[in-house]
Formats: C-alpha cells, structure tokens, sequence
C-alpha cells in the first residue's frame, strides 16, 4: 500500500518538475514580450541603427519622463534605457555595455537620479531584466523566472483587468501613460543634498566612463511630487565626485522648476510624470541640450 | 520552529511515513518525541513546563474518579490550569500592578521570559476540558500518560489549536492506524490549500494591516475603510490557513482534528458566526462556561442565558489577551448575541415580507462589517489606538477614487483574486451544492483527464507558494 503511494508521489514530483519548467518557460517568454521593462532592455540589446545623439539613464521616473519621441522630433535621435527599480550601478553597466556593443558613441547621456526616493546612490543591487540578461552573468536557482520576475506577473495581472495600465505604451524606450493621479502632498522645506551626489562611488564611475568616451554628461534629479520637492536652485550645478572628476547637476526637483507641473494633469502617481508632464519636462531637457549645443 | 515553513512541511510528511513504518506499539511514543521536539524548537524551559503541567493534570485525572476529596481535587485542578495561565500570560496585566502598587520592582511577568509558554492558551483549554470531562463523569481517565502527553503536545495542533476534546482525541491514538493512502492525500491536500491561503493571501495582505495599525495618526480615511473591509478576510486566511495545515498533517498520521470553520462569512447573524468561525474555541466556551453558567442560574429563567452569555464572551475576549480592547471585544459579541436573542420575534416580523435573498445577504454584510469593527479592537494595540481608528472612518473624508487608488496600490492583485475565489468557492458550498456536486466529480476522477487537471492544480499552487513563500511570516493567533 505505502509501496504505491510512494511511487505516486515520485510520480507526481516528476510531473511537478516539468509543470513547473513548462510554467517557467512560458511565463518568461509571456514577460520578454509583454512586460515593459523588459521590451525596453531586449530593444537596447539589438538596435539596428545605433547611432543616437542622446541616452537617457535612470529608474523609473526617468523611464516615463524622457520623452525620447519630442527628443527625436527636435533632432535629437534618442532612446530611453532607464528601467524602473534601476540602481546607478545598473546604469553604468547599461552605459558600459552599449559602448562595447556598438561603434557608435552619444553626444549626451541622461542620467535621471532620485534623492528622496533612495536612501543611497550606491545600491549594488542589480535589476533582474539586466542581471539575467548580461553577456557574463552565471546562472543559478535564483534566476527561475517566475520568482525572479514576480512582480512582473503582478503588473501583467493589472494589465489584464485595468484599462489605464493597458493603454500604456511604450515609445522609443519611453513608458507612456495618460492617467492622472493628481499630487495631494505639500510642500516640505528642504534642500536637495548635493553631498548624496558627491560622495556617490557609482555616480563618479558614469562620470568617469563618459569622460573617457568624450561624452557630455548631464545627471538630472528628477521632478516629483511636492513633499520631495526642494528649495534649492535648479542650476546648473557642479559637483566633484569622490574620483575628483567634476560634472554637472540639474535640479529639475526644485520648487522653481516643478511650477511647470499642473497637480491634477501632469502626475500619474507618487512622483511619477504621465505623457503630459513628460512633454513638459522633456522640452526644458531639450531647451538645456540646445542651449549646451549653442555653447560648442 | 516556523509552522508555515517547507521545513515543518517535508518534516512532517517524512514522520507521517517513519510513522507507518513502526511498529503500532510504538508509535505513541514516536509522536509524543516528535511534538516534544517541536516544542522544545522554541524554547528548551518550555518542554520540561509542558511535561510537568501534562504530569499533574495527568495525575489530577487518574486520581479524581475514585478520590474522598472529590470537590478540592477537582478544585485544585482548575486552581493550578488557570493559575499558571494568569502568571505566564496574563501577569503583566492581573499581577504586576498589585507589587506596583506595593512599590515593589517584583515583576511575576518575567517567568514567562524564561518559559516561553507558546501555545498556553491553548494547552490549557485542552487541560480544564480534561478535567471537567472526568469530573462530570463524561469520559474515563487516561492510564496512558504517553497518550496524554500527545493529546496536549500533538504538534500540528500544538501552537494555535484547534482546541481538541480529550474525548474526541484520546480515543484515536488507541485504533490500528494502517497506512491508508486516500487519508494521507487528503492531509496532504488539505495542508496545501492552508499554505496556499497563509502565504498567498493572508501574508500578501498583512504589510498593508500592520503597517496601517503601526501608523495610525497618519492613515487617511481611505485606508482604514479598505482595512475594515479587510481586517476579516485577512484573519480568516490566515488563521484558516494554518487550521488547515495542522489539520492536514495530523489527517496524514491517522489523526481528526475537530474542525475550526465553517464558511463562516455566510452567516446571516452574529450567533450563527460563531458557530462557524473558530468554532473550537467557541464551542467550548459553549459548553464548559455558558452551559454550566445557565445551568447554575437556571432559577433566574431567560436572564440566566442573558447572563451566561455576557460571562462566557467576556471570558471569550480576555481569553485573547490581558487588555480592555479584547474585554470590548468580547463585550460587543456578547450584546450582539443578547440583541439577536431579544429581538428574535420583531426581526421575524419585520424581515418577514423581504425576499430571500435581500433578507440573506443584508445579514451576511451586516455580520461581515460588525465583526469588522469588532476586529479593530482585536488588532489595535490599545484603546486609545481603537478610537483613532474609529474616529478616522469619517464618511465626509472618505473619497472612492482613493480607496480604490489605495486598495489597487496597497494590496497584490493576485491576493484579492485567490481570496474571491476562495470566497466563491464556498459561496457555491453554501447556496448552490449541485454545482459543487459537480465539480467535485470532474475533480475525483469523473472525467478522463481529472488527475492530469489535479495535479495541475497541485503543481501551479506549489508554483506560486514557491514564488511568494520567501518571507517568513507567523501566524496572527500563535500569540496566544
């Protein structure tokens, strides 16, 4: 008796075993299509023509804020590689391996950076659409793709039931959505905190790599909700990282420049920027790369 | 050691096999080591408490059938189960006020640092049932003091219940227990569903409850209506969820354990709730403390039951906890109960002329939000965060666009889904048993592909604990 149920259950391990590789497979090849993130980076893995003047760098209020579609209508062929949940490091290895994968090199690298919403720039972590996907990286248990792309699944479960997460698009690299979510928060007086920048390992290492490859390095820190809104200038701004190398800052989280965001029109939730205030945003990046052109 | 764990589980399932390996003589004793072991996992003091407090119920049973002294002994045994109740879990509450008040720094709470009684309120229950059942002359003694031990360790059962009767219990330890196939893929199925339902859906949801409760002052209006809302389903996934698995392991050694829920959030009233919603322990605060209340009062007509029901949900509350919140808890059970008791006739009257099924579901949402509130007694850490609560669930601040902002941000999506469908399932259980019929048909093996469907299921929800299952969570009612 026991004799059978053991051989059953060795039976059933063994039909688990499969279903669960059947489900793997399928649920990566379900998230590498649908997921947006991961569209991005599989992009950015085989250009056809990779001669763009501007990449933008950055999490995910950079993916919905670089407007690379304005950028490009305004002649400066772009693509939008930052990915939500990416760390600088992430970044920098984007960065690295774009130029070691194609001949052509950017004028300009956009770096969107958030410093109320991280704690450090320093993060080591990785995002898994990258990790996975890089020439060297060593597979193990921990890549099995429905646990380490979960929260794929959940933003695929939105989709399926939400009409606003489905009309989300992506363009050029850029995630655009047309929903408001208008900012309740209020204003809290502080002042951005340049040392964060400065002192940041991995912000010296992109500048360090764009300076070897004569490119012109613009760290934006992106436009968000009131309460991380700050009172300092816009800027530009210089800083001196920790390798002694200089770059410049933008402060597109001041007061002053977020008075260009209407509350309920231009937010698609906590910090976020919808298509509309991505145009807006977008247009002063393309007023600043103008103005930086006129300057050569 | 972590009940909701792949540890516990493959633990578990390797016993249930050594188990059927040994010898029938032996296999008491191989149950009580193992509950003994788990039990000693939390903490090494505690083991040596359970074996003393098992000895002297143990004894207090064998010697109250025959005993002169029949009333003190019997007292006795009460005196020393609730006494060492009141000194390790309710001292810092009953005890250490009066050596403050002495201005001694005396503090009896302390013991319970070194024994840690996990699992005390429980045991107890199990240990005064016992002796009550002897002194009523409901059940024999156990001559078994091995048999006794399991019956207060048993270790699926052991941390959160359900709270078994010794008659109920007992007697199974003494059957032949043949290996039987379709009971062990029954606990094993069982044990599943209870992981599915605790990692799935309570543990998804419990971020946003404890998180909420944690900060109250700041919750928007918003967020504490989804969380009235949500306060029973979380609960009951997660205190069902673990029933589940301590009932299925201990269904893979042979053993039934009563049953804890009923599709409880069908009740049309407070009183049939708690038939169906952790019915062990209602069921017997219903027997040994509201019967025996009545029974005593009997003189006293209709008001006795008033009376008894007001002592056995006051009880019912401090049972949970030393606390003024879970006294109110108990307190507003009790005066639902009186209320629907009452007001029988004239709710009769006026619901007579409804249709079915307004009449059915206006009591089931009016028992789901009462024990909503009556839940944000049960999770607030004090009183005073209870009114902040209560007070916050203004109508004028609340706003639907934000709820469901809120609920969509705050609460996984696949959460929401298995619970709907959990709660479906049992719908159908309970108003449309054919279409139930059915499906269980096409499940056991009444369509040609049932076992290729089964396991399916089986593997996809083992899929999704594997996905979601990395985070360790206990369950709510181990504190206890």
């Amino acid at each position: 008796m026991m004799k059978k149920f053991l051989f059953k259950s060795l039976k059933f391990t063994v039909f688990a075993t499969v279903f669960f590789a059947l489900l793997n497979v399928a649920y990566f090849g379900i998230v590498i299509k649908r997921d947006h993130g991961f569209r991005n980076r599989m992009e950015s893995l085989k250009f056809d023509n990779p001669d763009f003047e501007v990449l933008a760098f950055g999490a995910s209020t950079s993916f919905d804020a670089f407007d690379t579609e304005l950028l490009t209508a305004n002649g400066f062929k772009s693509y939008n590689m930052a990915i939500a949940g990416s760390s600088v490091k992430t970044s920098h290895i984007q960065l690295k391996e774009y130029l070691d994968m194609y001949a052509s090199k950017p004028e300009y690298i956009l770096l969107g950076c958030n410093a109320p919403m991280v704690t450090t720039f320093d993060d080591e972590y990785i995002i898994p659409e990258i990790e996975v996907t890089m020439k060297d990286h060593k597979y193990s248990l921990n890549d099995v793709p429905i646990f380490k792309f979960k929260w794929m699944g959940f933003e695929l479960l939105k989709r399926i039931v939400s009409e606003t997460h489905r009309e989300a698009r992506l363009e050029l690299g850029q995630l655009k959505f047309q929903k408001n979510i208008p900012d309740q928060t209020d204003y809290e007086d502080q002042e951005l905190e340049f040392d964060e920048y400065e002192s940041s390992f991995w912000i010296g290492e992109v500048v360090e790599l764009c300076q070897e490859n004569d490119m012109k390095l613009i760290i934006i820190e992106m436009p968000g909700y009131k309460a991380t809104q700050n009172l300092s200038k816009t800027g530009h701004h210089t800083i001196t990282c920790k390798n002694g190398l200089t770059a410049d800052l933008y402060n597109f989280n001041s007061q002053e420049f977020c008075s260009i965001f209407v509350s309920d029109a231009d937010w698609v939730g906590n910090s976020h920027l919808n298509e509309f205030g991505a145009i807006k945003f977008t247009n002063e990046v393309i007023r600043l790369l103008n103005e930086l052109e006129d300057q050569l | 050691m972590n009940t909701i764990s792949a540890e516990f589980a493959l633990i578990s399932i390797a016993a249930a096999i050594i188990y059927y390996l040994i010898n029938h003589k032996y296999r008491v004793g191989f149950l009580a080591i193992l509950s003994c072991a788990f039990v000693a996992s939390f903490n090494y003091f505690l083991l040596p408490y359970i074996i003393l407090y098992s000895l002297i119920n143990y004894y207090i049973g064998i010697k109250l059938p025959d005993s002169k002294n029949k009333i003190l002994l019997y007292r006795t045994g009460i005196v020393f189960n609730v006494l060492q109740l009141v000194i390790l879990q309710y001292a810092s509450f009953a005890i250490d006020p009066f050596f403050n008040l002495l201005n001694s720094d005396f503090h009896v709470s302390k013991l319970s640092e070194i024994i840690v009684p996990i699992g005390i309120s429980y045991f107890t229950l199990q240990g005064l049932g016992y002796i009550i059942n002897i002194k009523m002359g409901w059940e024999k003694p156990e001559k078994k003091f091995l048999d006794f031990l399991v019956y207060i360790t048993f270790f699926p059962k052991f941390l959160s219940g359900p709270i078994e009767r010794s008659n109920h219990f007992l007697p199974q330890l003494n059957e032949t227990q043949e290996f039987n196939e379709e009971q062990v893929s029954t606990g094993l199925r069982i044990a599943l569903f209870g992981f599915l339902k605790k990692i799935a859906i309570a543990n998804q949801m419990s971020p946003f409850v404890l998180d909420t409760f944690a900060d109250l002052g700041t919750a928007d209006a918003s967020s504490l209506w989804i969380l009235l809302f949500l306060l029973p389903l979380y609960l009951y996934f997660d205190f069902s969820g673990y029933t589940d698995i301590a009932i299925g392991f201990a269904r893979m050694f042979g053993i039934n354990l009563l049953p804890n829920f009923n599709r409880p959030f069908f009740s049309e009233n407070v009183t049939t709730f708690w038939k169906r919603f952790h019915i062990s322990l209602a069921s017997w605060f219903g027997d040994y403390i509201f019967r025996q209340t009545v029974f005593k009062r009997r003189k006293w007509g209709v008001y006795a039951s008033m009376y008894a029901v007001f002592i056995t949900w006051m009880l019912f509350g401090i049972w949970h906890g030393a606390g003024w919140n879970f006294m109110l808890l108990g307190l507003l059970q009790a005066l639902a109960i009186n209320y629907e008791f009452f007001t029988r006739k004239f709710r009769y009257r006026f619901f007579v002329k409804w249709p079915r099924f307004f009449k059915v579901w206006f009591g089931r949402i009016l028992v789901y939000l009462f024990y909503g509130v009556s839940l944000v007694f049960f999770f607030a850490p004090d009183l005073q965060s209870t009114f902040t609560f209560l007070s916050g669930l203004s109508v004028s601040s609340f706003s639907l666009y934000n709820f469901i902002d809120v609920l969509w941000r705050q609460i996984p999506l696949s959460a929401m889904v298995l619970a709907f469908l959990f709660l479906v399932f049992e719908l159908l259980e309970e108003d449309h048993k054919g279409l139930i019929e059915k499906f269980k048909y096409i499940w056991s093996d009444g369509w040609k592909w049932s076992r290729l469907f089964r396991w399916s299921v089986y593997s996809f929800i083992l899929a999704m604990l594997f996905v979601l299952g990395n985070k360790a969570e206990q369950f709510i009612y181990a504190q206890f």
